[in-house]
């Protein structure tokens, strides 16, 4: 039955023949290899048969030849009903134009939800979306990486611990969660103040509290500087003894404030090497779009690529849609840096120079904004395969003060 | 001449234990119940209505009678008829 296969997509036709002994045309089919199909009689003269539709010249052949008459009862098959739709091209045309239509709208942002923040953080959120090209009405494929978003929101809006952004379908789900400030009821709570590193006290500065070092002192990292425990029988402690009750009573714990300055030592290594090099965009870009499909793409836009020396190229795929179906083809976007490289030579001079800002940036991110770098000194400086190796130490002048909360072991 | 041809490929399909509607191009007629009939290696359709089909073979005819025939298929080498078979007949020249 293999001419039976597709038969569907290939067509057929059922035809009647008419004339005297029409088995002698079925004969004549037979000999010139036309397969048929579901022969019926249906009076002495008439025979009504199936044939395919690509043997249809054939059969008009035989009918020239014989004498029948072959008349078309039936049409079946997808080559007739395509037939049939030529003559409505207003339907097709209309079919296509949705298609079109709910494939471009199945890829656009329809909504974007901010959840889980005040409306204030909304609006700052909003702002920031707005800027990152993710709001209504724009296209999925045209927009950043959603984890790029949520990271640069997170950085630039202070207030926010964590912003997730998910998507559903047309809609992006922006969840927020708001850094809530901590109501400092420790404002009030007794505490010390000690120190957070070894080194020399050079001012004090005491708004609350009794101050226990003084200037010039060493003090070691842990040790009280100014105590939240204030003694009021502090004048009159000649020799007499007191109940332990009457001294508590006299004890008054505070919340000890003020800053104190020391200088503090830190010894850093750092190594520069002699020969550097170093890559930096330009901030000359192009982008490319493609459509793929599977392992291959085509290119849809800028054909041409950027005469760049140096290239650096970023990857993005957005995958494309049909209402909520993903589509096995994706438009990748692709960006196209240009390039720097710089390279040079120091001398050992402006080595160590550069070592010692190198090593300086690196303190500022330890210490306290307010920390002053009074002095650095080079302890040790050795040259080796190509790199200076640099020992320093600075002497720092900072608030070493830390609060420590008192426990009255209530 | 023709008749010694004839016995020698009896005589091959016989003792090589060919099938001999091959070799010798004889009709082979497949019925299943009553419903189907397979006739092979024909040579043409003599009549066909309702109530009967007759087929040309190398050796005269094959009458087929029952009720309600449809040719299933009909191909250079095979006619398949559906219907209600009641006999099939050989008929000589």
């Amino acid at each position: 039955m293999k001419f039976k296969q597709g038969l569907f997509f290939k067509g057929y036709i059922t035809i009647q023949i008419k004339g005297k002994k029409p088995e002698l045309f079925l004969n004549q089919c037979i000999r010139e290899d036309i397969a048929i199909w579901d022969i019926r009689r249906n009076s002495e003269m008439e025979i009504e048969a199936k044939v395919h539709l690509k043997n249809l010249t054939n059969i008009r052949q035989i009918r020239r030849r014989l004498g029948y008459k072959v008349s078309l009862k039936e049409k079946n098959g997808l080559p007739f009903i395509l037939a049939h739709l030529r003559f409505r091209k207003p339907l097709i045309i209309g079919l296509f134009l949705s298609l079109v239509l709910i494939f471009i709208l199945s890829n656009m942002v329809w909504q974007v939800k901010i959840v889980g923040v005040s409306p204030e953080m909304e609006y700052k959120i909003q702002e920031r979306l707005d800027d990152y090209g993710l709001k209504e009405g724009v296209f999925k494929f045209t927009l950043r990486s959603v984890d790029d978003i949520e990271r640069n929101i997170t950085n630039e809006l202070k207030d926010i611990m964590w912003l997730g952004i998910e998507e559903k379908g047309t809609t992006y789900i922006v969840q927020g969660v708001e850094k809530t400030v901590v109501d400092k009821e420790q404002k009030s709570m007794p505490q010390h103040l000690v120190a957070s590193k070894d080194g020399t006290i050079m001012e004090m500065l005491v708004e609350k509290g009794s101050p226990k070092v003084a200037v010039y002192q060493k003090v070691k990292k842990g040790d009280i500087l100014v105590s939240g425990i204030i003694e009021e029988g502090n004048g009159n402690i000649n020799g007499e003894k007191e109940d332990a009750d009457d001294q508590k009573d006299r004890q008054q714990y505070v919340h000890s404030k003020g800053t104190v300055m020391a200088e503090t030592w830190y010894t850093t290594e750092t190594t520069v090497p002699l020969t550097y090099k170093h890559q930096s965009l330009t901030g000359d870009k192009d982008h490319h779009y493609s459509l793929k499909i599977g392992n291959f793409s085509i290119p849809i836009w800028d054909f041409l690529s950027p005469d760049y020396k140096e290239k650096h190229m970023e990857k993005e795929d957005n995958s494309l849609y049909f209402l909520n179906f993903k589509l096995p083809f994706s438009i990748e976007k692709k960006t196209i840096f240009e390039k720097e490289t710089t390279t040079g030579k120091r001398d050992e001079k402006t080595a160590i120079a550069e070592g010692i800002a190198q090593a300086k940036r690196e303190l500022k991110k330890h210490t306290n904004h307010d920390a002053e770098i009074l002095d650095e000194r080079i302890l040790h400086e050795k040259v080796e395969n190509g790199k200076v190796k640099l020992e320093l130490l600075f002497i720092v002048k900072e608030d070493i003060a830390k609060p420590q909360p008192i426990n009255q072991g209530e | 001449m023709n008749k010694w041809r004839g016995r020698m490929k009896q005589w091959v399909a016989h003792y090589f234990n060919l099938p001999d509607d091959v070799l010798l191009d004889l009709p082979r007629i497949t019925t299943i119940g009553q419903l189907h009939a397979y006739i092979e290696n024909h040579h043409g359709l003599v009549t066909f209505t309702e109530n009967e089909i007759v087929v040309k073979t190398n050796q005269g005819y094959v009458r087929v009678r029952g009720e309600n025939f449809v040719l299933k298929t009909m191909l250079q080498e095979e006619i398949i008829i559906e219907g209600k078979i009641q006999d099939v007949q050989y008929v000589d020249n």
